[in-house]
């Protein structure tokens, strides 16, 4: 900066006087570093993380915003996905240790207490069942695998091992889809329900790509699996490497049907190919009909994933019931719930402030028989679900399976719940290509 | 030279990118990487999506922390430093007594709060009031720097970034500079190694409020900024709009490296106000224009 000397208080006078006497703004004030960082305690966990892509810096992220956690390690096979990791890491003051090999990171790391799995998902089964073994409790990425067997060798080894086993199925510990399921949708709010809804449509995009000079060897890349780097960065869309589209963006939604409607479907229809994308394996635009048997009755659950338009809204549940609809959402704005005309009052949960009437509150019926009122056309009533999450999306999740090894909680999404649910996406996958109806035993779906 | 471009919808505008050097799929590989970049950066930033990392701080009652990514962490206190830069004329934390003046209530009531911010932890922790951050001014701006640095990291080093026409950022350039045109005045600009700003009351009504006053911005029709970031640029240029012009001349005195251009209200291109009179750098104003 240049110093101006007298000039800057002649100029600036008059607006720094109104500034402190206006005193508009907020005071914001830079503290000494590490004055509000929160004081380590002895059930302080130690943790890996394997796997530091997208989704894995996703987990880091919101795992610095819990106390009581602290990484220690961090590995990834890309050394420069690795840096990132260690680079951020180093700044919060979390000294880690990096590695490119997760069974050197197990033999080397003596005092962990938990890893989290973040990998491609063929690689989930054999990272995880190495570190249970290895006496760990593990956080792993959905999909559990890609193939329904290494799903099933993981909740085998949870049983075996007898640690914990969390899958990331994070909406079962959102806030917002608890209170939708506990205080709405199991007090009979939609009535009986004989639909369900749901969809993920995303924008047409190119393939992912890197820098040039973050390039990997092909020896490192044949080591670990993968047949060159456009298939390393591209993984979700080549069948050895990961599930496609269902399992990628369906699962989380295919495991919000069979959490409330209380177990797996009985059947599946699927239709689905690859008509945009000339160089992926697996489909990009797929259709899923599942029938139910709740203890209601029969229902019936559609999915929708296309990955060539983000038209139809973004991502979202619905469960459409006779007396009305719940769309839920990661995202709060998606979120609404709709009553049918003739359902009875939700007055009693707009009290317990479950429901809101933001805008259009529907109007009260004249209990004069041979009186109404001439307005404006009504809206249609649209209540709010006033739950908004004050942390990152990921981080309830999280928060659950670090309590559950402290013994202060129970998983919200345990590996063999997890599996009766991606059970119900192997087998949509299968349905695509067999193009017929398959029939699910319940049976089938316990690992 | 071949330029490839690419958009992508985000923070309510268009974002553009224009790159040279590289080939068709090298360039597509990195605005991919880039947009989601963006799009990363609002899901933390903007204050209409209810969880972002601001929506969640506007929470924050007295004696409540939160820790913040490093995106939002950087954005803060870039976004103090700039504040203290204009003298207040630029505030994200105004953002209430600006909406009651958009909407023509009074401001007798400014927002008060006060927010504790730790380095280390990267913590923010409110002590009194609360703490509404609208980080709109700069957070287009903020997305381009982050941009740049992503494309150093893939060795892309000739590129035009632009937010919604009113924030760019130029890395190496075709010639002398990419070519911009400032607004309708038939004058245009060689961008280069340099961002440019622009705010004014054309595109969205009168929308630029003094936080410290609490007026409405009514001193110019349109204001550029210069400057060695977009963020910086997209924050000078909005306090610019609610300074005079000796004001804006100590500015970028202070600055050493931040050049104004004001358009004044009569319209007239001839009329465009360069400071300080000889812009330096890689900027070539026209001669008829410095004032």
């Amino acid at each position: 900066m240049v110093d101006v000397g007298s000039t800057k208080a002649g100029v600036w006078s008059r607006r720094d006087f109104l500034r402190a006497a206006a005193g508009t703004g907020a005071a914001l004030v830079l503290t000494s570093p590490g004055a509000l960082r929160a004081s380590s305690s002895a059930n302080e966990l130690r943790i890996a993380l394997v796997g530091l892509g997208a989704q894995g810096r996703v987990l880091m992220d919101a795992v610095l915003k819990i106390e009581n956690v602290r990484f220690v390690a961090v590995c990834d096979i890309w050394d420069y996905a690795l840096t990132y990791g260690e680079r951020l890491l180093k700044k919060m003051d979390q000294e880690v240790r990096g590695y490119s090999d997760y069974r050197e990171m197990l033999d080397k790391e003596k005092d962990l207490d938990a890893v989290l799995v973040a990998t491609p998902d063929f690689w989930h089964a054999p990272i995880t069942n190495d570190c249970l073994r290895a006496g760990l409790n593990v956080y792993c990425e959905k999909m559990m695998s890609n193939t329904i067997e290494g799903a099933r060798s993981m909740v085998q080894t949870m049983r075996e091992t007898g640690k914990l086993l969390q899958i990331g199925h994070q909406r079962r510990s959102n806030p917002r889809y608890i209170v939708a399921l506990e205080r709405l949708y199991k007090k009979g709010l939609l009535g009986r329900v004989t639909a369900a809804n749901a969809q993920w449509n995303r924008a047409a995009a190119a393939d992912l790509s890197w820098p040039k000079k973050a390039t990997m060897s092909e020896e490192l890349l044949h080591k670990w699996g993968y047949e060159d780097m456009n298939q390393f960065r591209n993984w979700r869309w080549f069948k050895k490497y990961g599930g496609g589209p269902l399992s990628d963006l369906g699962a989380h939604q295919i495991d919000i049907f069979n959490w409330f409607f209380d177990g797996p479907p009985v059947s599946v229809l699927a239709g689905g190919g690859n008509d945009y994308y000339p160089n992926h394996e697996w489909f990009d635009n797929a259709m899923v009909i599942y029938e139910y048997q709740t203890a209601d009755g029969p229902a019936r659950a559609f999915y929708q994933v296309l990955t060539t338009t983000s038209a139809g809204g973004g991502y979202f549940e619905q469960f459409m019931g006779i007396d009305g609809t719940l769309k839920i959402s990661e995202n709060p704005k998606l979120t609404a719930l709709y009553r049918e005309a003739h359902a009875p009052s939700w007055d009693e949960f707009v009290a317990q402030h479950l429901l809101r009437v933001p805008k259009a509150p529907p109007t009260s019926r004249s209990d004069e028989e041979t009186k109404v009122d001439a307005r404006e056309t009504a809206a249609l009533a649209a209540y709010e679900l006033p739950v908004v999450l004050n942390k990152a999306i990921h981080q309830p999740h999280l928060e659950n399976f670090f309590n559950a090894i402290r013994g202060e909680a129970k998983l919200n999404c345990p590996a063999d719940e997890a599996f009766r649910s991606e059970y119900a996406v192997f087998k949509a996958i299968e349905a695509v290509y067999a193009e017929k109806m398959i029939r699910i035993d319940p049976e089938e779906t316990i690992a | 030279m071949t330029v490839h471009r690419f958009e992508h919808q985000a923070m309510a505008t268009t974002f553009e990118l224009r790159i040279a050097g590289v080939d068709a799929v090298y360039a597509a590989g990195a605005a991919r990487e880039a947009f989601a970049r963006v799009d990363r950066l609002e899901a933390l930033l903007s204050r209409y999506e209810p969880e972002s990392e601001i929506s969640q701080i506007g929470r924050l009652t007295p004696g409540e922390s939160l820790v913040v990514s490093e995106d939002t962490f950087d954005c803060i206190v870039l976004s103090m430093a700039l504040r203290e830069a204009t003298h207040g004329a630029f505030d994200p934390t105004a953002r209430a007594q600006i909406d009651r003046v958009k909407i023509g209530e009074s401001s007798e009531e400014p927002p008060k709060g006060r927010l504790l911010i730790d380095p280390a932890s990267r913590t923010v922790r409110v002590e009194e009031g609360a703490v509404e951050f609208d980080l709109g001014a700069i957070g287009k701006g903020f997305a381009l720097d982050r941009i740049a640095a992503m494309f150093a990291d893939w060795e892309i080093s000739t590129a035009l970034l632009v937010a919604g026409g009113s924030s760019l950022l130029a890395l190496d350039a075709p010639g002398d500079g990419w070519e911009v045109n400032l607004g309708e005045t038939g004058q245009t600009l060689p961008l280069k190694n340099r961002a440019l700003g622009g705010s004014g009351s054309k595109m969205q009504g009168e929308h630029v409020v003094d936080p410290v006053s609490g007026e409405v911005a009514r001193r110019w029709f349109r204001t550029w900024a210069l400057a060695g970031s977009a963020a910086a640029a997209d924050a000078f240029s909005t306090a610019f709009m609610n300074l005079e012009r000796r004001e804006i001349r100590a500015v970028c005195r202070e600055q050493g490296n931040v050049q104004a251009i004001l358009q004044k209200r009569e319209r007239r291109p001839d009329r465009l106000v360069w400071l300080p009179p000889r812009a330096g750098d890689s900027v070539c104003p026209p001669a008829e224009s410095a004032a």
